[in-house]
């Protein structure tokens, strides 16, 4: 499965079980890059239209090979064996964080690197790694 | 157990419990009355803290503010018709305890007198029932109070809990310090002075004891807005007069994209916030020790020199510990375009004049919290030097903070370890380091200078030495050359006028 995750430029993702930033024209550009639905937990469902994902608790787990899973407050560490692709969106921005991403991208080599401007981010870094 | 005693003990606690919620509520009271003493105030500054805003904003504005004071007064009448409540609710029960008492007295002469009676041969009556009747009775009665009191007052003790000035605090379990923040608390109100300009004074012992990380959670990071604030949809700035020491107060504001600034930020190095010093060390990123901090940050409210808005603030504190929430607020507004709660407290011990720290809360107001929900203390420290808070002066760490011998150390420290580090040999250094202290005029400082240069060598991430960084055309902070986010654009600059234009240090590159 691919997935795609957003991080600040400590790797932070959520403070206080809240998400650290958002953003839209970063959902649009995953839309885009998945063609296809998004496979997304009910944490992330109100950044999306709902017709375009599919929402589910054990999205990560029914997730096959070519599904491409939004990330936003799940351990991924489990399932390293089964990631074969990682989007990840770098905000370029310090923000305060108690829950950081834990996928060792060591293992993955870096593909593509873009930057573009979000809604409301002056830079965003979209960088895919894989296998 | 003993019915009897087991009532007492019942009693006891509810006693015991409407004593607690009395003492919650006095305290939401004293916060309340800061709260209305800065509304008082910036009624009065409503034309000086806005005067870039159109008449019309000003107008509302102005009664934006009443509205909140007469709703702040509001509040305080009704927390103290609610202690008064609560005391009688307390003296009843009091009262209770007493016909308890002679009730069971009289249930117990009752009885013997039946018992007595039926030894004689006489039938009696079935006094036990008028027992059960008393105790149902006060039981009965005590119950309706308590069910009263909770359904009048748990709504204000929950609010009350997450109420109030920075000092009503909850405890939590310290957590792993090492990255995430830990939960703290502040002793009660009682070690809380509040001057009559509302400057926030705890004692020493309050302030949270800083281990490492830049932050910590307050409150399970639940902010003490009150329940009318969260509602509130209209953009405000609130900005506590100096007191007589020239200290910063509360901050406290509405942001949203109305506030936030369209211009870029101009100079403000006119301001000297209570307890200023201009003093370097190269273990500080930028080496200026201090900066003028923003209680709220120029990108959230646009308040650049405005002197109730800046304190002596480390770059630590500036950089690392406030700078990553105000991030986080501004783009949540500027991607929702919804309001946020933000109120900013400098805490200070006694008299001194640099604050120990500061307290930020926030709110996201249209999705009650969803967004932005956060109360946390920001430690004003700098890892690896000792500052004296009393008048900002400061020194490496291991050494006793003077003005003097700090400002005289720094000198020669920070140009004989410039000189060291380019060689990058410790012969250089000691070469170095004797020839600064030579100039030196007295033999404190030459040891001073000696270990500090010492200490900054051997343990600071230097600068680059060449004193060349590079920024790019978009971004606020300096890089190494070669650092990937000079991909776009890459401009050549001089450390100190990179400083100078308030760039900081990339996370990434380290330069």
């Amino acid at each position: 499965m691919k997935i795609a995750l957003c991080v600040d430029n400590n790797g932070g993702m959520l403070f206080n079980n809240r998400r650290q930033s958002r953003d839209r024209i970063l959902i649009e550009d995953l839309l885009n890059t998945a063609q296809g639905k998004v496979r997304i937990s009910p944490f992330s469902a109100d950044l999306f239209d709902e017709s375009k994902v599919i929402c589910s608790d054990d999205f990560l787990e029914i997730a096959d090979e070519n599904d491409v899973c939004f990330v936003e407050d799940c351990e991924l560490s489990c399932f390293n064996d089964k990631i074969s692709q990682v989007i990840l969106y770098c905000w370029n921005r310090d923000y305060p964080s108690d829950f950081s991403t834990d996928i060792d991208l060591d293992k993955f080599k870096l593909k593509s690197s873009v930057e573009f401007v979000g809604s409301s981010h002056d830079k965003i870094t979209k960088e895919i790694y894989i296998k | 157990m003993n019915p009897f005693k087991k009532l007492k003990e019942e009693k006891k606690q509810k006693i015991q419990e409407i004593n607690n919620q009395i003492g919650e509520l006095r305290n939401r009271i004293d916060g309340l009355q800061i709260r209305l003493a800065n509304l008082e105030d910036s009624q009065k500054n409503v034309k000086e803290n806005h005067k870039w805003f159109e008449v019309k904003q000003k107008i509302n504005d102005k009664n934006d503010v009443k509205t909140q004071i007469a709703e702040v007064k509001q509040l305080i009448i009704q927390s103290q018709s609610k202690i008064k409540a609560l005391e009688r609710n307390k003296k009843s029960l009091n009262n209770k305890k007493v016909l308890t008492v002679l009730g069971v007295i009289v249930a117990i002469t009752v009885i013997l007198f039946t018992a007595i009676g039926i030894a004689v041969g006489d039938d009696g009556t079935d006094d036990s029932q008028n027992t059960t009747d008393v105790i149902g009775y006060v039981d009965e009665t005590t119950a309706k109070e308590s069910a009263v009191t909770e359904t009048t007052t748990t709504d204000e003790i929950s609010s009350t809990t997450v109420k109030t000035d920075p000092a009503m605090v909850a405890v939590a379990e310290a957590e792993n310090n090492t990255q995430t923040a830990q939960t703290t608390k502040f002793n009660s109100s009682s070690s809380i002075k509040k001057s009559a300009d509302t400057v926030s004074t705890v004692s020493k012992s309050s302030v949270p004891t800083y281990s490492g990380s830049a932050y910590v959670v307050v409150n399970s990071n639940n902010p003490n807005f009150t329940s009318s604030e969260k509602k509130n949809k209209t953009a405000f700035e609130n900005y506590s007069s100096l007191d007589s020491k020239g200290r910063c107060g509360v901050a406290f504001a509405n942001i949203c994209k109305q506030i936030m600034p369209t211009e870029k930020r101009e100079e403000i190095g006119s301001v000297k916030p209570s307890g200023w010093q201009t003093v370097k060390y190269d273990c500080v990123d930028g080496k200026y020790l201090y900066n003028r901090c923003h209680l709220i940050g120029y990108q959230l409210a646009g308040e650049n020199a405005n002197v109730k808005n800046l304190i002596t603030g480390t770059r630590y504190l500036n950089v690392q510990g406030m700078l990553p929430f105000e991030n986080m607020v501004a783009d949540y507004v500027k991607e929702t375009g919804n309001h946020v709660l933000y109120r900013v407290t400098p805490i200070f011990v006694g008299d001194e004049l640099v604050a120990r720290g500061v307290q930020i809360e926030a709110y996201s107001v249209e999705d009650s919290g969803k967004g932005i929900c956060f109360n946390v203390y920001c430690f004003n420290v700098q890892p690896g030097v000792t500052i004296n808070y009393t008048n900002g002066a400061s020194a490496l760490d291991g050494q006793t903070p003077t003005t003097k011998t700090t400002k005289a150390s720094t000198k020669s420290t920070t140009k004989a370890t410039t000189k060291s580090t380019t060689k990058a040999t410790t012969k250089a250094t000691t070469k170095t380091t004797t020839k600064a202290t030579t100039k030196a005029t007295t033999k404190a400082t030459t040891k001073t200078t000696t270990k500090a240069t010492t200490k900054a060598t051997t343990h600071t991430p230097v600068s680059p030495t060449s004193g060349t960084v590079y920024i790019t055309d978009t971004g606020d902070k300096y890089h190494r050359a070669g650092c990937r986010f000079l991909k776009e654009s890459c401009h050549e600059i001089s450390l100190e006028d990179a400083i100078a234009q308030h760039y900081s240090a990339c996370g990434i590159c380290k330069p």
